[in-house]
């Protein structure tokens, strides 16, 4: 055993330091891009059953975001999609599959906030940055989770844009019905509280199960009810159905939803005549010239376009500048991007995106949005979502 | 509270005809099952599948006559060439499914032609999910939307047309049963199978009968459900397939006129859980009902104990 002489301490001090540098390269980590890999960005939506509409237009507009921009610091910047299937079994599989592959950088994602939320431990765990285009629940920013952002706005603030408009036309005999989700029942409930706070009725609270078709049991129970409104939480597929089968059953009371109906395909059309006059939440429309021209050109290229690729371009363009700030080339001629350094640039941004203009509060959520009603108008032969005039 | 709402003779008869309206369909589709169980004994678990090939053909179909303009100017018979076509590519496709899932399997072990059968419905769902590409489709709007009032009931032409069309369908199912020669065959393979072909009766023959018969009233309640529920995708057979099996069982599978009562008292539960239960556990009833008929009374409300054979 060799006694200690002070300069053995010196050398375990020197290593000591050169530890604390080495990894003080970013306390959460680096992702490191080799030499001739690309840069991957990931992508988790519902690309396939009964929401796909909004899930395939969220990848149109990330992949139009990631093919216009092409490379960061001479890297390809590639766009690898995955179906989470608006479930939280999938989403939480996806995250695991790219929180455990090298080359991505960061997620947009997931589409449902069912989803979303298991998915957002996963990627705390690992501290890869998650940017949702559309997932609203509360939850997921009041568990202090630093690496999730939404470029939407929150349930709190759409539940409440519903209730006000509500009562300011004097409808306060509601029936509320949701889809048992994390999405569509948190908002039914926030709408709730709002309606009851300032005195409104609620006349019935039930949920109805994803994927079912025959809600004619549920309606023929409120129908007796007389209720002024009918508040739905829930996504077009389930809505489009429940606003027909109102029509059918003579319920001549107003429907109301939110942005998970806020689809012209499978709303207004799968709906057909039924859904003239619903009102459906909605962000509000950009007055920025930018907003129309970028609608004209994503339209040009994908078709008519659906509920999130605004915000889906959006987060991707925040997302690749974020990376393009904090990535640095190492010596063996690896890109490296700190993990912290990309969800600080994140958390920083100051952003002019066709949605408006984008910062993050402390908790990931987007500040300073504003949620707008919008009715079902048909003029001219077309029907469309017109914003009701305050 | 919500109990009190029964006691309103407007939602009592309201939730009725409800019920009678899924009844129907799930009668319909419970058919299939039975038939085919009664002669070769196994669940077919494709049926469910069968069922949605027949409400995607008939959107199809309907959707190029509406494209074509023919629909707008002959909407009674638009429909029927819609029925027809998703009987023929049902019948087909149920024929098919016998050939070649089924008829190797006849020899073998029980499980076979069960494994064989989820497998077949599986392969069905992804060969439907790759030609939609995984969108759901939307039946064009031909059928009139209004109804009729009488006083203070209402019911939509609707369902007048689903719960008058389902008996119909039914009820000349089980006159060909009992009336007709092809029938007495039928009937004569599910008690026999050997002592039938010993009496000169085709049975290869009689059982791709009870499949094309299974599947054509699988494809009108697939029409039926496309047209009034507007939304179909690729995995729509499975959860009618599951409560039209319960039905069957329910009414005693093998048993043709049991199978239309289970349909029918499976639809009404349904309808009116929601006055005990909240809503969105209205398929639990389904099950519920399964699982107590297979514990109390498993061979169903109308079937008889069969003696085992040797």
């Amino acid at each position: 055993m060799v006694r200690f002489r002070w300069f053995h301490w010196l050398v375990v001090a020197c290593i000591c330091v050169g530890a604390m540098t080495v990894s003080a390269a970013d306390e959460w980590g680096e992702i490191v891009i080799p030499d001739g890999k690309p840069i991957k960005i990931g992508l988790g939506a519902m690309l396939s059953g009964g929401y796909a509409t909004l899930g395939i237009d969220i990848k149109n507009a990330v992949e139009m975001a990631v093919g216009e921009k092409g490379q960061i610091m001479g890297r390809p910047l590639e766009l690898q999609a995955e179906d989470d299937q608006c479930e939280g079994a999938p989403s939480v599989a996806i995250a695991e599959k790219f929180c455990n592959d090298p080359l991505v950088a960061g997620v947009i994602g997931y589409m449902c906030s069912g989803g979303s939320i298991p998915a957002s431990d996963i990627h705390n765990k690992y501290k890869l940055v998650m940017i949702s285009p559309s997932s609203t629940s509360l939850e997921l920013t009041n568990r202090g989770i630093p690496v999730f952002f939404r470029t939407c706005w929150n349930d709190k603030i759409q539940g409440e844009a519903g209730a006000v408009y509500a009562l300011k036309r004097n409808w306060t005999q509601v029936a509320v019905l949701h889809d048992k989700s994390a999405y569509g029942q948190g908002l039914a409930d926030e709408f709730k509280r709002h309606i009851l706070g300032s005195g409104g009725k609620i006349l019935a609270y039930e949920g109805l199960t994803r994927g079912d078709k025959d809600f004619t049991p549920v309606l023929t129970k409120i129908k007796p009810l007389s209720p002024q409104l009918v508040y739905f939480g829930g996504m077009a597929a389930e809505g489009a159905l429940l606003v027909r089968q109102m029509r059918r059953a003579g319920i001549r009371a107003k429907f109301m939803s939110d942005d998970g109906c806020y689809t012209e395909k499978d709303f207004i059309q799968g709906a057909g005549k039924a859904s003239l006059g619903a009102y459906v939440t909605y962000a509000k429309t950009p007055e920025a010239e930018r907003f129309s021209s970028w609608v004209k050109r994503f339209e040009a290229k994908y078709g008519p376009r659906q509920t999130f690729s605004p915000q889906s371009y959006d987060a991707t363009n925040i997302l690749m500048a974020a990376i393009e700030r904090t990535a640095r080339r190492g010596e063996d001629g690896s890109l490296r991007i700190g993990k912290k350094a990309l969800r600080d640039a994140v958390a920083s941004t100051d952003y002019d995106g066709v949605t408006g203009r984008i910062t993050f509060d402390e908790f990931g959520d987007r500040t300073g949005s504003v949620v707008a009603v919008n009715v079902v108008t048909c003029e001219k032969g077309a029907c469309f979502f017109k914003e009701v005039e305050d | 509270m919500s109990l009190s709402l029964l006691l309103n003779p407007e939602v009592l008869v309201d939730q009725v005809i409800n019920g009678l309206t899924i009844g129907g369909i799930y009668a319909l589709i419970a058919m299939g099952y039975t038939l085919v169980y009664g002669i070769l004994f196994m669940i077919n678990f494709a049926h469910g599948e069968i069922f949605m090939f027949g409400s995607f053909t008939g959107f199809f179909v309907l959707s190029a006559l509406v494209r074509s303009g023919f629909a707008e100017r002959y909407v009674v018979l638009s429909i029927l060439i819609t029925f027809l076509g998703a009987m023929a590519v049902s019948s087909m496709l149920g024929v098919l499914l016998e050939r070649v899932a089924y008829r190797p399997l006849r020899k073998a072990p029980r499980l076979a032609p069960l494994i064989s059968a989820i497998g077949a419905s599986i392969f069905l769902q992804n060969v439907m999910m790759l030609i939609v590409k995984a969108r759901m489709q939307i039946y064009p709007d031909v059928f009139p939307e209004d109804f009729i009032e009488m006083g203070r009931f209402s019911i939509s032409y609707f369902q007048i047309f689903i719960i008058l069309g389902s008996v119909v369908m039914m009820v000349g199912l089980v006159l060909f049963i009992r009336k007709t020669k092809t029938g007495k065959a039928m009937r004569a393979v599910a008690e026999d199978k050997d002592a039938a072909a010993l009496m000169g009766v085709n049975v290869n023959r009689i059982i791709v009968v009870t499949f094309v018969l299974g599947s054509c009233l699988a494809a009108v309640a697939g029409v039926m459900v496309g047209l009034y529920y507007t939304q179909i995708n690729h995995m729509m057979g499975f959860m009618p397939g599951i409560k039209a099996f319960t039905a069957a069982v329910l009414g005693g599978i093998g048993n043709v006129a049991g199978c239309m009562f289970g349909g029918y008292i499976l639809g009404v539960s349904e309808a009116f859980s929601v006055f005990f239960l909240p809503s969105q556990y209205k398929d639990v009833i389904a099950f519920s009902l399964l699982v107590l008929i297979l514990i109390f009374r498993p061979h169903g409300i109308f079937g008889e104990v069969v003696a085992e054979r040797t």
